[in-house]
């Protein structure tokens, strides 16, 4: 299988980029000075071109600003490590750091780019339906067990931590919590759901997914919604084939919502749904980002050999 | 079907974590998660005082309507209530089958044993993607 088309970033070079990161993640300053971004400018952009479901890496929500992104992430991920690994050195455990497989194997799609059902054509015709994989991604699950095994119940032990004692994970996942109620968290989180979820019922995405049916149903598809198509129990997703018909339902579906314009009204009224949160909720997306940047600074300051 | 199982069923029905590297490697039963793995419960609370039903994940699985708790036939689709990741990189729970729909990310290291009050929980897990 060669490697995804549109919406994704190469694997490799997000990594150096995102080592680049910590440094410019560091920067960022912390505590109560930060302010959210004022409403009227959380970001909903679309870029010129992007209308037309042809480039979901320029889709972005007012939301965007306040949740880690994919490089938070490996920035997270890493400083965990590094946290697992002096937590176990400190044990004189230092073996099943140094051979823990790499924290992240495969390619990242852009952060979108499958919010509203699979929308690139190039995507459609080599993978159908199924989620863009790379070597990477297969191989990383064989690594990962074959290191699982040679962990002795010693390490495993230590790693986990037995009978309600904190294990190193735990150890590290306190130290780099930020102070943030966790209701705010999953404020955000629901409200990440529900605005997909309550823009599909405007009017104008309503009409749009009409005229998707009736363009699926002229080219021999007759699914009521996008999401039927990609649910039909025909198609395996977990397995490595891809049969013709899903290969030719996901593009005719493409087609279809490039033809109704289903993407960009649905990703308007959605915008428009996160814009009137954003607006109403700033003094607790305030906090939420003041969180954020707390948990990357002390990312940074283990990576760069500090304590949290 | 890529989502591995529990093959220790003696050992969950014993509530017993037994650790022994010649075993079949396998995320424990009674709300632990071995390192290596990303581990989804039915229940609150990593299924303290709950049937202990339960699911642990090495690798992507974009339709878990095909999954099913350990030791039970109930699929796991939009059932999951808590969750531990130690996955040792993100993990990242879709909305839809295929990963598509909103989603969430986890942390290696995250627990969640309320998942029932946040978004992904709340009848919306259907797909899982190791290593965003």
């Amino acid at each position: 299988m060669t490697r995804p088309a549109l919406g994704r970033r190469r694997g490799h070079a997000v990594r150096l980029a995102a080592a680049a990161l910590v440094l410019a993640a560091c920067s960022a300053p912390e505590g109560g000075e930060q302010a959210a971004p004022a409403p009227s400018t959380g970001s909903a952009t679309l870029a010129a071109g992007a209308a037309d479901a042809a480039a979901p890496g320029a889709l972005t929500l007012p939301f965007d600003a306040y949740r880690l992104t994919g490089d938070d992430h490996d920035l997270l991920d890493r400083a965990h490590r590094e946290l697992l690994r002096r937590c176990m050195a400190r044990l004189g455990l230092g073996r099943p750091l140094r051979t823990m497989p790499p924290a992240v194997s495969g390619a990242r799609l852009a952060e979108h780019a499958r919010r509203y059902g699979v929308i690139e054509a190039a995507v459609a015709r080599e993978h159908g339906y199924h989620y863009p994989a790379t070597a990477a991604d297969r191989a990383g699950p064989a690594r990962w067990e074959a290191w699982e095994a040679s962990l002795t119940p010693r390490e495993r032990a230590a790693l986990d931590g037995t009978g309600g004692e904190p294990g190193c994970h735990d150890r590290a996942v306190g130290d780099l919590a930020a102070a943030v109620p966790r209701d705010d968290l999953r404020w955000l989180e629901g409200q990440n759901f529900r605005t997909v979820e309550e823009s599909a019922k405007a009017a104008p995405v309503r009409r749009a997914r009409e005229l998707w049916r009736a363009c699926m149903s002229r080219a021999g598809f007759r699914y009521p919604t996008p999401q039927d198509a990609i649910s039909d129990p025909r198609w395996n997703l977990d397995a490595p084939v891809i049969t013709s018909q899903e290969r030719a339902t996901a593009q005719a579906d493409v087609a279809c919502k490039r033809e109704s314009g289903l993407v960009q009204a649905w990703y308007h009224a959605e915008a428009e749904l996160q814009r009137t949160l954003v607006r109403a909720e700033a003094a607790r997306l305030t906090r939420l980002l003041k969180a954020k940047q707390t948990r990357l600074n002390k990312a940074c300051r283990v990576l760069t050999g500090g304590t949290p | 079907m890529r989502v591995l199982r529990s093959a220790i069923v003696a050992l969950a029905a014993a509530g017993a974590c037994v650790l022994a590297a010649e075993l079949p490697a396998s995320a424990c039963p009674g709300g632990g998660c071995s390192s290596g793995r990303f581990c989804l419960y039915e229940n609150n609370d990593y299924n303290q005082g709950n049937t202990d039903h339960w699911l642990d994940f090495v690798n992507d699985d974009f339709d878990l309507r095909n999954n099913y708790w350990s030791g039970s036939n109930d699929s796991i689709d939009n059932e999951a209530s808590s969750m531990r990741n130690r996955r040792g990189c993100s993990v990242r729970l879709w909305q839809h089958v295929g990963g598509t729909g909103a989603q969430s990310t986890w942390a290696n290291g995250a627990n969640d044993g309320f998942l029932a009050n946040n978004a992904i929980g709340d009848n919306r897990a259907s797909a899982v993607d190791v290593c965003v």
